[in-house]
């Protein structure tokens, strides 16, 4: 496995060449995997990615728009990074759709999870890589409908489209084309494949514990009977403004009536007329739910601890794709690169680091694949034994 | 968008102009202007970072400290609720409630306690032991309140169910006591103590149990009271060195008190025993007991006595029962007859009080109003009593005994007029006496049979003088009182007169006076029906025990029989002579025949003709003889008569005598 990354700005183009980009490719080059990762409001991105793709024609390429490229020891200055994977003997399989509302977001995993499980052994580790819209497709469901279909001991990782902190238009890109509303997922097995993961957040709960009292799916209305958006507008004083970005500085911890499931829920949008908000996943009624805030050294501290766990899962990784979420990116400010930095320093200098800001996180949990918000994912890749 | 540098932060504007660097002028430089630009945006960033975080904190403590008073408000009135609902259920209890420390210091007492222990109101703070004690000098009672102390020490629960209390004023009272400790992690930190008052079952409980063993007349002990007292006083000492005391059995059984129920009414009875107990208590030895087994039947028992002492006693007793009782208007005599006993190493209760019984029975058999010792004797004579009631049962079940008839005479004409049928029993050989096997049949309960098997045997007798032609005779048959009263001998006499061929009359019922003078109106009406039956009724032994005229006046009776005791003197006393012309007098004048008996010479037949009685008996002239022998007699006088033309004028004549 060779892994070969460049990065594309308007106007100077890829930096290497596309043709040294594609150079490593094998005689078929259909074992080769290309990810994008794009600032969204660069309009100009799609052309690049065509580009890329023309020069490696039987590649899969798949890619996604996002709050912030992380490539390296930090976030990209150029708004297009591409990484380009030559396996030695993986052959990455792609299946992808379009969710056309909400709803469909759980068959649409199941539908994907069939697809990609004809190309997945049941007795050796794979992979999936999930890119998915960010705005359209609800996460919780759709990691759902993937775990019910794919086999047990395949890694699900990935993350959902950004679109800055704007909330806006999120694009996913695969079958040489950026789509709105598509989830593109790549399974990827063979033998010699090593699959690692970590996950961690560094957020922490504060203030009174509060009461889902209205709520629809993710879509929350009220706790402990208020609306839930004035109180965000509360404690973001003249942030609100910036609404609904800057109501990912406090993301929601929350906590089933039994105590057993606790997650992090990060905010997608807002409706005003109906004082309503609307999360990355399912707000159920009757659980507690919290605010949470973290400080700059937490998020960097969590960082490091995604690497350690990754690296616990897979020592000396070639690939990382780490996966972060918008609202750390939104606290870290100018610090950003602290938390890719530390990252990566625990990952070791052989492992190329890429990745993106996301509006949601898929890695395992505690067992099966779960959506995270406001966290820092790994999803670490190795390819032991040449061809 | 990039900010200008007027829009940079304040502090690095400041900052550039104390180093007389000019913004706008270093904004355009491509190197030093977007470095100042993103200094800026760090600043602009810090300020944000800082504003929410205060933000954040001042919110969230407002918010915490806004529930905090809400839950301080919502805990303070249901804290306040629940005091008052518990201090409510803790007064509207009807047990006694003391909360305690583990050092046993009262903390808190609710109104029942308050109530139970009046003197009590300032007892919060003060040792448990200051307001609930034991009573002085109890040391059963002081085990017990160290072992609830030493519980609630401990905190483990403990019970007590019968503990007399002492409390502030004194006053002392049974209660039973739960002790219920509040634990802390294991560790005791005092508890409640729940005391009820048991008064009220105590009291009932002592009254249940005292009804059952006390005589609601007398107030003495009853007959179980009593035997369960003696029984625990018969038993041997813990210590098999010390001597078994002996203890004095005395059975009191009143003489004559029937006749003052019968007389005087029951009323006038119970005070009669009212008083007699009263008499008896004075002159009791201090420590005896007394109890009433029932009846007019009293029991002594005196501990530590010997033969000697209990004698004393029962002296004294036969002395102050003997003295008149005064019943109102009326004077009451009655006596006692005592029979004593006294335990010997071994003896159980049942057995001294029959022992006691037996010495009774002597007492009365030998006179009355008297106390009489127990002996072996009497023991071997109750066995020999015993034996012979066996005996007599099989001589009847067996038809082992046989019937005498003695012939009775005219005096007139010498002519026979009938017999007397005597029952005749041998045993061993040896005839018994009807003086005694008559009253044993009586005490036993076998007169019947006895009665009937006379009965029936002189209806067969009367039969046969029918079928040899001398079908005028009379046959006389004793009825003892016992019999008289029994309902069956109404039916079975009628019987037999059924079959005397239209002279009923020829069935003589000899009956005693003692027989009347039970219950006077009902024996003359059991005589009355008997009569109606067309037989005849004399009265027997008359002149002796009783022998009152108006026995004669109130009584359907046919005639009398003078007692042997004035026949056997007629020949030398001349009183006796007298006593009998006028007896017989008198009879004739109520219409009544008179017949005497035992006479043993040709005298004694000579003298009641000349003092003019009607007919005979006595050795002088026939012994009682077999009832075959008795036939051949009829026979006899039949063909005599044939010759000799017998009397008639001076009516039929009975035949009696024993």
């Amino acid at each position: 496995m060779r892994v070969m990354v460049g990065s594309w700005a308007p106007g100077a183009g890829w930096d290497p060449g596309v043709p040294e980009l594609a150079a490593g490719a094998g005689a078929s080059g259909a074992r080769t995997l290309v990810l994008v990762f794009a600032e969204s409001d660069d309009i100009t991105a799609r052309a690049a990615i065509a580009e890329l793709e023309a020069a490696l024609p039987r590649a899969t390429v798949v890619g996604c728009s996002s709050a912030g490229v992380i490539l390296g020891e930090g976030v990209s200055t150029r708004p297009v990074v591409a990484t380009v994977v030559h396996f030695d003997r993986v052959v990455p399989s792609l299946a992808w759709l379009t969710v056309a509302e909400v709803g469909s977001s759980r068959s649409a995993g199941e539908v994907l999870g069939r697809r990609l499980a004809a190309h997945l052994p049941t007795d050796r580790p794979g992979a999936v890589l999930v890119l998915a819209d960010g705005l359209v497709v609800n996460g919780t469901a759709l990691v759902d409908g993937l775990t019910d279909t794919l086999p047990e001991h395949v890694t699900i990782s990935g993350g959902l489209a950004g679109d800055g902190d704007r909330f806006a238009d999120t694009w996913t890109y695969a079958d040489g084309d950026a789509h709105r509303g598509a989830v593109a997922a790549v399974a990827l097995s063979g033998d010699g494949l090593e699959v690692g993961y970590g996950s961690s957040g560094g957020w922490e709960g504060f203030g009174p514990y509060r009461t889902v009292t209205g709520s629809e799916g993710n879509v929350l209305h009220t706790l402990d009977d208020r609306p839930a958006l004035a109180l965000y507008r509360e404690y973001l004083g003249d942030r609100a403004e910036q609404l609904p970005a800057s109501a990912l500085l406090f993301p929601l911890l929350i906590r089933s009536p039994e105590g057993d499931v606790e997650l992090v829920r990060t905010v997608l949008g807002i409706d005003d007329a109906n004082s309503t908000m609307t999360f990355a996943g399912d707000i159920p009624q009757g659980w507690t739910a919290r605010l949470m805030r973290t400080t700059l050294d937490r998020l960097v501290d969590a960082s490091a601890i995604a690497a350690e766990q990754a690296e616990r899962s897979l020592s000396e990784p070639q690939l990382a794709i780490a996966v972060s979420c918008v609202g750390r990116r939104l606290v870290l400010g100018q610090r950003v690169d602290e938390e890719v930095e530390a990252a990566a320093e625990v990952l070791g200098r052989q492992a190329a680091v890429v990745g993106f800001y996301s509006y949601g996180e898929l890695s395992p949990g505690v067992g099966s694949c779960e959506l995270h918000n406001q966290t820092m994912t790994l999803t670490t890749l190795r390819e032991t034994g040449a061809a | 968008m990039t900010p200008t540098s007027r829009e940079w932060h304040r502090l690095l504007l400041r900052q550039l102009r104390r180093a007389s660097i000019d913004p706008a002028a270093v904004e355009a430089d491509p190197a030093l202007g977007p470095l100042l630009a993103a200094v800026s945006a760090s600043y602009d960033d810090a300020d944000q970072y800082r504003y929410l975080n205060d933000r954040a904190f001042e919110l969230s403590s407002r918010e915490l400290l806004e529930l905090n008073e809400q839950l301080r408000a919502a805990s303070e009135t249901e804290l306040a609720r629940e005091h008052a609902r518990l201090e409510a259920v803790f007064d509207s209890v009807a047990v006694g409630l003391v909360v305690v420390d583990a050092d046993g210091v009262v903390l808190d007492l609710n109104d029942t306690a308050r109530e139970q222990f009046s003197g009590s109101e300032h007892s919060i703070g003060l040792p448990l032991t200051e307001v609930v004690r034991p009573p002085s000098n109890d040391v059963t009672n002081d085990r017990t309140f160290a072992s609830l102390l030493r519980a609630i020490h401990r905190g483990s629960s403990w019970r007590g169910d019968d503990v007399t209390i002492r409390v502030p004023d004194d006053r002392t009272f049974p209660a039973s006591i739960a002790f219920s400790p509040l634990l802390e992690d294991d560790r005791p930190f005092g508890g409640v103590l729940a005391v009820t008052d048991v008064t009220e079952r105590h009291s009932a409980a002592e009254e249940l149990a005292y009804r059952a063993s006390h005589d609601p007349l007398t107030g003495l002990l009853n007959r179980d009271a009593l035997l369960e007292y003696l029984s625990s006083a018969l038993r041997p000492p813990d210590d098999p060195a010390s001597d078994q005391p002996t203890i004095g059995v005395l059975f009191i059984d009143l003489d004559r008190f029937k006749m003052v129920n019968d007389t005087l009414g029951h009323a006038a009875g119970d005070d009669l025993l009212r008083i007699v107990v009263d008499r008896i208590r004075t002159v009791m030895r201090e420590g005896d007991t007394l109890a009433r087994l029932g009846g007019d039947e009293f029991v002594i028992l005196c501990e530590d006595a010997d033969a000697d002492s209990a004698m004393r006693v029962a002296e004294r007793v036969a002395q102050a029962v003997a003295q008149p009782v005064g019943l109102g208007q009326e004077s009451a005599f009655v006596s006692a007859s005592i029979g004593v006993t006294v335990s010997e190493p071994g003896s159980d209760a049942p057995s001294l009080l029959r022992d006691a019984d037996v010495a009774v029975y002597r007492a009365k058999a030998t006179g009355r109003a008297r106390a009489v010792l127990f002996s072996d004797v009497m023991r071997a004579e109750v066995a020999e009593r015993f034996r012979m009631e066996r005996e007599l049962r099989q001589a009847l079940d067996h038809a082992r005994l046989t019937m005498a008839y003695q012939p009775v005479f005219a005096l007139s004409s010498g002519a026979l007029v009938g017999f007397e049928a005597l029952v005749r029993w041998e045993h061993d050989g040896r005839p018994v006496a009807p003086d005694t096997f008559v009253p044993l049949a009586e005490d036993t309960g076998l007169i019947s049979l006895l009665g009937d098997f006379v009965l029936m045997s002189a209806a067969d007798f009367l039969s046969e003088l029918h079928d040899i032609g001398a079908g005028g005779l009379s046959v006389s048959v004793n009825v003892s009182p016992v019999q008289l009263g029994e309902s069956g001998l109404l039916d079975r006499v009628a019987a037999v007169a059924e079959g005397l061929h239209g002279r009923p009359d020829r069935l003589v019922l000899e009956i005693t006076e003692t027989a009347l003078l039970g219950d006077p109106e009902a024996a003359r009406q059991h005589l009355e029906a008997l009569r109606a039956l067309g037989i005849r009724i004399v009265l027997d032994d008359f002149g002796t025990g009783y022998s009152s005229l108006s026995t004669l006046r109130d009584f359907p009776l046919d005639g009398f029989k003078i007692d042997r005791a004035f026949v056997r003197e007629l020949t030398t006393n001349a009183r006796d002579r007298s006593i009998v012309t006028a007896m017989a007098t008198m009879g004739h004048a109520l219409g009544m025949f008179i017949v005497a008996e035992g006479a043993e010479t040709a005298d004694d037949v000579a003298a009641v003709r000349v003092l003019g009685c009607d007919s005979v008996q006595g050795y002088a002239l026939s012994r009682p003889i077999p009832a075959e022998d008795g036939l051949e007699l009829a026979r006899s006088h039949a063909r005599a008569r044939v010759v000799q033309r017998p009397s008639t004028s001076s009516g039929p004549v009975l035949a009696t005598g024993k």
